[in-house]
């Protein structure tokens, strides 16, 4: 197979894209390594095309897996042109639209911590008033690795960060603090119907609850209980993904879906369980190939 | 016949530009309003020997066109003109008058000029300003916005992440518990009008509308209005609005910012001190 790996850098840089790249390469498909940000889609009556920096038409894929934060539109095209992507773009905007996600998780019955959300202009005093007494977790809608994740204690401190962050332009919404959670989450690996690998992860210090490998926290491998393997699969089905890290707390009323990543890190998991999810996301592919 | 004018944003502070023209029709001084939004930079208006002017907003262009029209003859109400054409536009106006008033022994509320990127400095930092909670304040706000209320580590942790890549700057600062604010208006070293705003629900005195908001007329004692005269004289400037916080246990006065340019009305109308003529005397007749 033809394989296309889109991803914002180099991925000698990142971790997961590199495993992704040797594993590729290790069953014997052809990389082709696409820089999201360097393609020209020229359009026109009856043909689309797709050129890289240097002005040479993309080679033809397969498949390919997108390690993109923003840009939506190549996967469109590539998904236009014929190629089976890892996760549908579809997938991908929902996922990355947390207002969205929270709202179809929500509407399908999924246990999610308490949170508000709009667009626009609606008094701050509502998000209080709706999510009740803090502490209170303000959300970035864009935040990514744990940035723009954001504690408050006080109706004080929440009221006056979330007039900084709209002072700011930001988008956000506002979550109940899980404090049973106690900066600890679980981040389950799935790949189609499977939870392939699951770790619970620490958040770094007693000052920290963001529970982010990114942010230093520690992690180990756990086993996770059929009620959470299960929202785990299905939460990652109704955003209509293949591939996903789904973030669950465990609260006092039962696990709560916190996040699903439509593009995962992996390299905190393949450390806590051994696991070679490089390969198994790979294989996967080639199994869908295959069925398609 | 010199003229007064009026740098502003169309559509921007119409009541503040307003009280200075009446002000100035009833003194038979006209004025002119120079629109930031439509200023010419290759037609510049040509000001004459004795001409005044005075900025009304805040942002980045009308500063600029301010800094082109000041020249020797023009009446303003910076004590040095060339301070106004070195000043520095936009976020981190307010972080570097903080500093100037520090550096010049005004009492200002105690300020870290960063926010700390480790765990210790953050601690070390906290610790420094008395412990928590604190406020982060971001330069640049308007009625209270961008102040915020920090609790914890976990909390500040958690925020510095985020606003340390963000455009305007932030400071770290010690929470003063207060009951009080006060505005006290400078002009040409005498405090000519003052009033409070008083703590309702919010820890901040100075945020919501004007309609909402309690005050009362305070006229401060001399050491009071020695800190704000202080504090405006420390930027070069000859009139400024100084927002000070008074300790709600033992009163002692802490300067919150000096606004320059600043909004007058509340303060005339509550005072009935006919603010708008004083700048407009202050002007048309230059520096003491």
């Amino acid at each position: 197979m033809r394989i296309g790996l889109l991803a914002e850098q180099n991925p000698e840089y990142d971790y997961s894209d590199r495993r992704l790249q040797e594993a590729i390469i290790q069953r014997g498909h052809e990389l082709v390594l696409v820089d999201p940000h360097k393609v020209l889609a020229v359009a026109n009556s009856g043909y689309l095309k797709l050129y890289d920096n240097e002005g040479f038409l993309l080679p033809s894929m397969d498949a390919a897996i997108p390690r993109i934060t923003q840009g939506i539109d190549l996967l469109r095209q590539l998904e236009f042109l014929g190629v089976y992507m890892l996760n549908p773009s579809y997938g991908i905007s929902l996922g990355w639209d947390k207002f969205a996600s929270f709202e179809r998780l929500s509407s399908k019955g999924f246990p999610l911590p308490k949170t508000a959300f709009a667009r626009g202009g609606i008094d701050l005093q509502r998000y209080i008033d709706a999510i009740g007494d803090p502490p209170t977790v303000i959300k970035l809608t864009k935040g990514t690795f744990g940035i723009g994740v954001i504690l408050a204690e006080s109706k004080a401190a929440v009221k006056s960060t979330m007039e900084t962050l709209k002072k700011l332009g930001a988008d956000f919404l506002v979550q109940e603090f899980v404090q049973e959670a106690k900066g600890r989450d679980l981040r389950c690996f799935v790949i189609g119907d499977e939870v392939v690998g699951s770790m619970q992860r620490t958040a770094s210090s007693d000052y920290e609850f963001r529970a982010n490998v990114s942010l230093g926290a520690s992690v180990k491998k756990i086993e996770i209980t059929a009620e959470e393997y299960q929202l785990a699969v299905e939460s990652t089905k109704a955003l209509k993904l293949n591939v996903s890290g789904v973030d669950i707390l465990r609260s006092e009323r039962g696990p709560l879906v916190l996040e699903v990543n439509t593009s995962p890190q992996f390299e905190g998991l393949e450390k806590a369980t051994g696991l070679d999810i490089a390969d198994k996301i790979v294989e996967f592919l080639e199994r869908k190939h295959k069925d398609e | 016949m010199p003229t007064l004018h009026l740098i502003k944003r169309k559509g921007e502070k119409d009541d503040i530009a307003n009280a200075l023209e009446t002000a100035a029709q009833q003194k038979d001084i006209q004025t002119n309003i120079i629109e930031a939004q439509s200023y010419d930079f290759s037609q510049e208006p040509q000001l004459q020997n004795g001409d005044a002017l005075y900025r009304i907003s805040l942002d980045t262009r009308s500063r600029l066109i301010e800094k082109r029209l000041i020249l020797d003859g023009i009446q303003t109400l910076y004590q040095d003109a060339d301070f106004c054409l070195k000043d520095i536009h936009g976020s981190a106006v307010g972080m570097i008058y903080t500093l100037i008033e520090e550096k010049a022994g005004v009492p200002i509320i105690p300020t870290i000029y960063d926010l700390p990127e480790t765990q210790e400095l953050q601690q070390r930092a906290v610790e420094k300003l008395g412990g928590f909670p604190v406020v982060i304040k971001a330069t640049g706000g308007t009625h209270g916005h961008g102040v915020m209320k920090i609790d914890s580590l976990e909390s500040l942790n958690s925020v510095a992440d985020y606003l340390r890549d963000q455009s305007p700057f932030f400071m770290l600062r010690q929470f003063i518990p207060h009951q009080r604010q006060g505005r006290l208006i400078v002009l040409d070293g005498e405090v000519i009008a003052s009033h409070e705003n008083l703590r309702s629900i919010d820890f901040r005195t100075n945020t919501g509308s004007n309609s909402v908001r309690k005050r009362q007329v305070v006229v401060h004692d001399e050491m009071i209005q020695q800190i704000a005269i202080q504090a405006v004289e420390s930027l070069h400037l000859r009139y400024g609005g100084v927002d000070i916080l008074f300790h709600e246990k033992n009163n002692t006065p802490y300067v919150a910012e000096v606004n320059y340019p600043c909004y007058f009305l509340t303060t005339q109308e509550m005072t009935g001190i006919d603010v708008a003529g004083k700048l407009v005397d202050a002007l048309m007749q230059g520096g003491k």
